[in-house]
């Protein structure tokens, strides 16, 4: 049988539903669809807020599943429509439906009411709805009498009583939904950071090679070895500095910008080239010589790292011998030196860029979720950190690249473009 | 010479982690994508054994895999080719529904990260070699 939701969450969907149950003195339902199909969970049992009325109906034959159709049609309905609103059963009685809907998407349908109406054309139409009903149920005139007699024994609330009810529920379940979404992308983020970590681990890990074939090995291939596990380690760093505040002091002296370039270049090298990747760094001089910049090195140096490592990462395969690469170019921009990172990637979305959404903590670009699950949503929130301590900016841009040019998928031409001061004197603190 | 089937998109990261599998004879062919995989199946119906990561990216195709498309995979080997080799799921399972469901299509389940020594070990142990 299918369950709504996973288990501690149907627990305490369960529980907001008891509690609204006895609280308001109405019963609930609230449905999810699941693979096309809603499946629903109630407010317990409950003599005293079920209608006698309903719990008739429910006994007689196909009562219950008449009871079960309509309700489920009319949750279908609520969703398609994404209104909130009185709805009339099949025999008669008034819910108050409700979609929950969560960032535009229809987590679950309550429907809670089971009651008349106090103003006139509801009772007629209820009572209309009851006349159907005994006659889609073929009731003798003793049980069309009895259920009749139960319709008037049912609670009515005037339209404005009710009213005082409709905002309660909904609000408190998109509440509840809220809640477990954001608990769910928590798990799936220390997944992600997990696998992250764990990866490079294995990438240390796998040095064993080096003790396995010490004898038969040359100095140059050992050496080259032992490089391999620091530039692991280093970018194992990388992903655990981004987990966490990195709480080393700024301090801000002038460098050579492209020493850090070609640290990072060194850092991913072994991992570019597995990928066929070329990485090139060009960066334009000024006054004639390497620009220099007044950066703190350690924070700045993560940060490259990891905008070398997203280029890398997310470079487009495509087919065998497509040119793969990773750009980097440097110039002069007034007081500012602009550089920028670029490569054929999965692209970014318009209002991704617009809001800066990929520079959110935990966000991860829409297009990547669907391709490379495992990016930690930590990486370029760190690095709009690191650029705007050192009174910089950073901007992303995203080109999608014609058919005619990459027959076998389009990727985009992505643009990390990161302007940092040549003095921190120079400007004021930038947004 | 025994074949194996490695679906792992980060080979670039940890391909030295079947070295010494290489080394003693093992022939690795190496599928980075859902997609990939899904192409070459009898490709990977003539391996004797399969080393299947579950988080890889589907590749140049629109279709969606869950959230586990190792998962998926190991599914269409079992259900749709009927294929009864030996599957290591080599990954990061991190519930208790994931790890019954792997069981139950009768996986060897391994966590990474892992001794490349120890994985050879392993292969061994799942194909009956004695060393």
């Amino acid at each position: 049988m299918k369950e709504p939701v996973s288990i501690p969450e149907k627990d305490s969907l369960q529980l907001m539903l008891d509690i609204f149950a006895q609280a308001a003195k109405l019963p609930v339902g609230l449905y999810e669809k699941q693979d096309g199909e809603y499946v629903g969970i109630f407010s317990k049992e409950n003599p005293s807020l079920y209608e006698a009325y309903c719990r008739y109906i429910q006994k007689l034959p196909n009562g219950k599943e008449m009871c079960d159709a309509d309700e489920k049609k009319r949750a279908c309905r609520a969703k398609e429509k994404g209104d909130e609103g009185l709805t009339l059963c099949h025999a008669g009685i008034y819910n108050y439906t409700a979609p929950i809907v969560l960032d535009g998407d229809v987590k679950g349908v309550l429907l809670y009411g089971e009651l008349r109406l106090a103003e006139e054309d509801k009772q007629k139409e209820s009572l209309e709805r009851h006349r159907e009903a005994v006659s889609r149920l073929g009731l003798n005139e003793e049980q069309a009498k009895k259920l009749e007699m139960l319709l008037a024994k049912t609670k009515v609330y005037s339209e404005s009583e009710f009213e005082m009810l409709q905002a309660t529920l909904p609000r408190v379940a998109e509440w509840f939904y809220q809640t477990f979404d954001t608990e769910r992308k928590r798990v799936q983020n220390i997944e992600k950071i997990t696998h992250e970590i764990q990866t490079r681990i294995q990438s240390i890990l796998n040095a064993e090679n080096l003790l396995l074939e010490f004898d038969e090995l040359k100095k140059g291939a050992l050496k080259e070895g032992i490089h391999e596990i620091i530039n692991s380690a280093e970018a194992l760093a990388t992903v655990v500095n981004n987990l966490g505040k990195f709480q080393r002091e700024y301090r801000f002296r002038k460098q050579r910008i492209q020493t850090l370039l070609v640290e990072s270049k060194r850092i991913y090298g072994a991992e570019a080239k597995r990928k066929g990747i070329d990485v090139e760094i060009n960066l334009s001089p000024v006054n004639g010589d390497t620009p220099r910049l007044e950066i703190s090195r350690e924070h700045l140096q993560l940060a490259l790292n990891n905008l070398m490592h997203n280029a890398i990462k997310y470079s487009f395969r495509g087919r065998q011998g497509r040119e793969r690469f990773v750009r980097i170019r440097g110039r002069q921009e007034g007081v500012f030196y602009s550089i920028a990172f670029e490569n054929y990637g999965i692209g970014i979305l318009d209002d991704e860029i617009e809001k800066r959404l990929v520079f959110e903590e935990n966000y991860q670009g829409r297009l990547t979720h669907g391709e490379y699950r495992t990016g930690s949503g930590k990486g370029l929130f760190f690095v709009q950190q690191v650029i705007k301590r050192h009174q910089g900016t950073i901007d992303v841009f995203s080109k999608q690249m014609s058919q005619e040019r990459f027959p076998e998928g389009q990727p985009h031409l992505i643009r990390f473009v990161v302007k940092l001061p040549f003095n921190q004197s120079d400007t004021s603190p930038r947004e | 010479m025994k074949k194996i089937a490695w679906i792992e998109d980060d080979t670039d990261i940890i391909d030295l982690v079947v070295r010494p599998l290489e080394r003693s004879g093992y022939q690795i062919t190496r599928f980075h994508t859902i997609k990939e995989a899904l192409d070459n199946m009898e490709s990977i119906r003539q391996c004797d054994l399969v080393l299947l990561d579950l988080i890889i990216p589907p590749g140049d195709t629109d279709e969606k895999f869950g959230d586990y498309p190792g998962i998926y995979l190991l599914r269409t080997f079992r259900q749709a080719y009927q294929m009864k080799q030996p599957v290591i799921v080599l990954s990061v399972v991190a519930d208790l529904k994931t790890f019954d469901e792997l069981k139950e299509m009768d996986a060897v389940v391994e966590n990474k990260p892992i001794l490349p020594s120890k994985l050879k070990l392993l292969v061994d142990e799942v194909l009956g070699i004695e060393e």
